[in-house]
C-alpha cells in the first residue's frame, strides 16, 4: 500500500503537531502531546466534554474539540487506546470547575483506561460522568454491547451545545445519554485499511465484494456480499436501522452520511439521496443532513449512515452553532 | 515515613529483580511484557510512595502506588492493578492503620475490581486465582503478619501450581488454547513474588519455605 508518511513510529505525533500548527484555535497540552484542547480552554463554569480513542479516524476525535463541541481529546497510537494518564490530563485540562463528561466509543481498551482516568480525576476532586457511543447496529444484538462509530459525531454535537448553553454536569450527561440512545448507525466496507506501522491490511476483500457492517477498525461485519448499486446498499443500511429502532411517522431526525476515508463525496451524495427518500417515505422529517468525512478509518473505502431521532429537547441543540476547524456542522 | 510506607517501599524494591523470570513466564502465554510492566511499575510505585507526606494514610499509599504502577507501562495487567488499587483505597477511606481487617478488605475489593474489569472469575487461570487463595488463607491465618503472609504465599502458590495444568481462559493466554496447558499464570506468579517481598520486609515470624513453582 502506498502512503505519504515519514517514520511510521512518528506518524501520530507529526500529524497532531501539524494540526495544531495550522489551526490556532487548537493546542496540545503542555503535559502531553497526545492531548488536544481548545486554545482558550473551557469557558469558566461550563461543563468540559472529553472524548478520545485510537488515532486514524480523523476528524474523529481531534475535530470534535471546539466551541459548542468538546473541550479536549486524548488520542493513542493508530487504532489503540490512549493511556489512562493521557485521559486524566485531558480531564484536568477540560475542567473549569463545572465537572467533565467523558464521551467516547464502546471499545474495551478505551473503557478500561477512561474508567481509571475518571476514578483518578474524582480522587482529585473533579466530578466526572460517562456516556458511551454504542450506535453500530451490526456489531451486537444488545445495545450496551455495541461499538461506537460515526454516531459519536452527532452525540458530541448535541452534548457540546448543552454544555455551551450552561447546563449542569448531570444535565449534559443526561442529554448525551438520550442522544446516544436515539442514535443508530449502519455501515459498509469496500476496501481495507493499511496500518502505517505494518503496511498490512486489516482485512481482505475480493474485487467484487463488500463487507456489510464493517467496524471502523476493520472489524468483521455481519455478511460479505457481491457489490451492489448505491441505492441497494443504502436500502440495506436503512433497513438495518429501521429494523432496530425505526423513527415513527412525524418524528424529526438528523441524518449523517459518513465516508470511511477513501470513498468520494459523489458516492456519499448518492447514498444520501436514497436514505432521505426512505425517511420521507416513512413520513419522517429530515431536519438536518450532514454529508462528508466525520469518522474515518485511514484509507478504508466505504460509508456509514447514521440516524438520530430528535425530540423537542435535542432539536435546538443540534441546530446550535459549533466551531471546529476540521468538521462542518 | 510511616511503617506501612516503609514496608511497601522495601517490598517494591525487590520486584524488579523478577523481571526476567516474569518476562519468560509471560512469553509462554502472552506477549512477554509482564516483566517490564512489573519492573517499571514497581520502580514508579516506589518513587510515588517516597513522594508522599509522612502522615499518608494506607489508602493514599495504595492509591498513589497503584496509579504509578498503572502508568509506568500501561498494559492490561497494569490497568487492572491500577483499578484494584483505586477500589481498595476507596474502601479503606481514612483508616489510619493497615491491620488484619483492612488487609482482608484490600484483597476483597481488589478481587472484585479485577473480576469486573477483566470480566473474569476464579478458576480462569488469572491473577484472581492467587489473590483469592491468599484471601482465603488470610481469613484463617494466625494474627502475626509474618505467619499470615507465609500462609498466604503457600496458598497462592498451591493454587497457581494446581491451575497450571488447566487451559487459560482469559487474555492473550486464552488465544493459544491447549498450548497454555502446563504453564503457570504469570500474573499469579507476579503477585506471589510481591507477597514474598512483603514477607521479607516484615519483622521475622514464620520461616519462609524456599519451594518455587516450576
Amino acid at each position: 500500500m502506498k502512503k505519504l508518511i515519514n517514520q511510521p513510529g512518528a506518524f501520530v505525533d507529526e500529524v497532531i503537531s501539524s494540526i495544531v500548527d495550522v489551526h490556532p484555535e487548537l493546542r496540545t497540552s503542555p503535559a502531553s502531546k497526545r492531548v488536544v484542547t481548545r486554545t482558550g480552554g473551557t469557558p469558566p463554569g461550563q461543563v468540559g466534554i472529553v472524548t478520545g480513542g485510537g488515532f486514524g479516524h480523523l476528524p474523529l476525535f481531534l475535530g470534535y474539540v471546539g466551541g459548542g463541541l468538546c473541550a479536549a481529546a486524548a488520542v493513542g497510537n493508530v487504532f489503540s487506546s490512549p493511556s489512562s494518564e493521557e485521559m486524566l490530563i485531558a480531564t484536568r485540562e477540560a475542567d473549569s470547575g463545572a465537572g467533565v463528561l467523558h464521551l467516547y466509543g464502546n471499545y474495551g481498551g478505551d473503557v478500561l483506561n477512561f474508567e481509571l482516568a475518571a476514578e483518578d480525576a474524582a480522587a482529585e476532586g473533579i466530578a466526572v460522568r460517562t456516556v458511551l457511543g454504542t450506535d453500530d447496529v451490526f456489531s451486537a444484538a444488545l445495545p450496551e454491547d455495541r461499538r461506537g462509530v460515526a454516531g459519536l459525531a452527532l452525540v458530541c454535537k448535541i452534548a457540546g451545545a448543552a454544555a455551551a448553553r450552561g447546563d449542569s454536569l448531570d444535565q449534559v450527561a443526561a442529554i448525551a445519554q438520550r442522544a446516544a440512545d436515539h442514535t443508530r448507525t449502519a455501515g459498509v466496507g469496500l476496501s481495507p485499511t493499511y496500518l502505517p506501522t505494518t503496511g498490512k491490511p486489516t482485512f481482505t476483500l475480493a474485487d467484487d465484494e463488500m463487507e456489510i457492517g464493517v467496524g471502523i477498525h476493520g472489524e468483521p461485519g455481519s455478511e460479505r456480499i457481491t457489490i451492489e448499486t448505491a441505492d441497494a446498499v443504502a436500502d440495506r443500511l436503512m433497513d438495518a436501522i429501521f429494523a432496530d429502532a425505526a423513527p415513527a411517522a412525524g418524528d424529526r431526525v438528523a441524518l449523517l452520511v459518513n465516508g470511511l476515508g477513501a470513498t468520494p463525496a459523489e458516492e456519499l451524495y448518492l447514498l444520501t439521496a436514497r436514505a432521505r427518500a426512505r425517511l420521507h417515505k416513512q413520513n419522517v422529517t429530515v431536519a438536518h443532513t450532514y454529508v462528508g468525512h466525520y469518522a474515518t478509518s485511514l484509507e478504508m473505502a466505504g460509508a456509514s449512515v447514521t440516524v438520530t431521532t430528535l425530540g423537542d429537547d435535542l432539536a435546538p441543540l443540534i441546530a446550535a452553532p459549533a466551531h471546529s476547524p476540521l468538521v462542518r456542522f | 515515613m510511616n511503617a506501612t510506607a516503609a514496608l511497601l517501599q522495601q517490598a517494591l524494591t525487590q520486584l524488579p529483580g523478577h523481571a526476567d523470570e516474569l518476562r519468560d513466564l509471560d512469553a509462554h502465554l502472552g506477549d512477554g511484557d509482564l516483566g517490564i510492566t512489573v519492573s517499571s511499575g514497581a520502580d514508579a510505585a516506589r518513587a510515588a510512595v517516597a513522594g508522599l507526606p509522612d502522615d499518608a494514610t494506607p489508602a493514599a499509599l495504595i492509591r498513589a502506588a497503584g496509579a504509578a504502577f498503572g502508568r509506568a507501562n500501561p498494559s492490561t495487567f497494569a490497568a487492572l492493578v491500577h483499578g484494584a488499587a483505586n477500589a481498595a483505597a476507596a474502601a479503606l477511606g481514612d483508616a489510619p492503620e493497615l491491620g488484619r481487617a483492612e488487609a482482608e478488605l484490600v484483597l476483597t475489593e481488589a478481587i472484585a475490581s479485577i473480576a469486573k474489569r477483566g470480566r473474569s472469575a476464579r478458576g480462569d487461570k488469572t491473577v484472581l486465582d492467587a489473590l483469592s487463595a491468599s484471601l482465603d488463607a488470610l481469613r484463617s491465618a494466625p494474627s502475626d503478619p509474618a505467619s499470615a503472609l507465609a500462609r498466604m504465599i503457600e496458598a497462592a502458590r498451591a493454587d497457581t501450581e494446581r491451575l497450571a495444568a488447566n487451559q487459560s481462559q482469559k487474555g492473550r493466554a486464552a488465544w493459544i488454547r491447549e498450548r497454555s496447558v502446563g504453564h503457570p499464570d504469570a500474573g499469579s506468579i507476579a503477585y506471589i513474588r510481591f507477597l514474598q517481598a512483603l514477607h521479607h520486609a516484615v519483622p521475622a515470624g514464620a520461616a519462609e519455605t524456599e519451594r518455587r513453582p516450576s
